[in-house]
């Protein structure tokens, strides 16, 4: 009788201690989870290619508006390629700057781009050179 | 309280909690995509920026330009403005015109430019103080200059306001 009591009360306190440790794993899981969806997403919306095309477009916009006859700007776009690179947009597509209409276009994922406007009367020519990951704008006369 | 239950019947996350995780998630998902998907604000930089241009054209070293008081001065093509960017897009506005040393506008000298509706609001904005969102903003500033009429050398100030409301946008797909 005893031998069997004992083995009753050990299946009993076996079982309540997996019943309390199973949902504190599964609650650690959730939460786990959770909060890496909302890390990733966070990640993702700051690297993502709508804040780089209007902080780039404008960031171009008021250079050029600053610029003198003659200048030469130099500008760092290895963030810009990168993402560009993801989204499957060549490099060369980046930035593209129209003098006759003034504006400048960037475009860093297939899904449209951001356009600003800059007030300066140029000639404005953009390249990108890969190697370096600079954007170069050469202001010449009209 | 409904509680999500494992097959022997124990709590794994109640309905609370999960309403209280979603709240939290969905709190951070919004305030993020608001965050990043804002509008960032250059426009004062750049009416400074048009000032500064205006100002490094009108003014040389002291000294009115030239062609100024010419009644054939093109302000656009004097100052390297784009014509079809401040005329045409209606985003910009400037003004410039010219005083003696006491501050009292002249009946000559006077130049505008672009979307003449922002030079109203700029007028509004200071005479009430009122601070309207999608308002323009202004920028007024005077260089002083000396200028020459009928012969005689005198100095007063050339006033340029300035306004802008380009808030930039979207391209769609090509």
């Amino acid at each position: 009788m005893k031998k069997r009591k004992y083995r009753k009360l050990l299946n009993e306190k076996k079982g309540d201690g997996s019943d309390t440790l199973y949902p504190t794993i599964i609650r650690t899981i959730v939460y786990i989870v959770f909060f890496g969806l909302i890390s990733f997403f966070v990640y993702k919306s700051a690297m993502g290619a709508l804040v780089y095309e209007q902080a780039y477009a404008k960031d171009i916009g008021l250079l050029l508006d600053k610029a003198r006859l003659g200048t030469t700007i130099t500008y760092d776009v290895s963030k810009g390629i990168g993402i560009a690179k993801e989204n499957e947009v060549l490099a060369s597509n980046i930035v593209h700057v129209n003098s006759d209409e003034g504006y400048v276009d960037v475009r860093l994922s297939s899904h449209g781009g951001y356009r600003y406007y800059f007030f300066t009367n140029y000639d404005v020519e953009s390249r990108i050179d890969e190697t370096t990951k600079k954007l170069t704008l050469i202001i010449n006369e009209k | 309280m409904r509680k999500l239950k494992n097959r022997r019947g124990t709590e794994l996350i109640s309905i609370w909690e999960l309403f209280v995780l979603l709240i939290i998630g969905g709190g951070i998902v919004i305030g993020v995509w608001l965050f990043y998907t804002a509008n960032v604000d250059v426009i004062d930089g750049e009416v400074s920026l048009l000032y500064e241009k205006l100002a490094l054209c009108l003014n040389e070293n002291g000294y009115l330009n030239e062609n100024y008081l010419n009644g054939s001065f093109d302000i656009m093509k004097e100052c390297e403005l784009n014509p079809k960017v401040i005329v045409k897009e209606g985003d910009f506005y400037f003004e410039t015109y010219l005083t003696d040393i006491d501050a009292n506008e002249l009946s000559f000298g006077k130049f505008k430019g672009g979307n003449e509706g922002h030079g109203k609001d700029c007028v509004v904005i200071t005479d009430s103080e009122v601070n309207a969102k999608n308002f323009a903003k202004c920028y007024t500033g005077r260089e002083i200059v000396r200028y020459k009429i009928k012969d005689e050398m005198l100095e007063g100030y050339i006033v340029i306001k300035t306004a802008s409301n380009q808030r930039g946008g979207k391209i769609p797909v090509v």
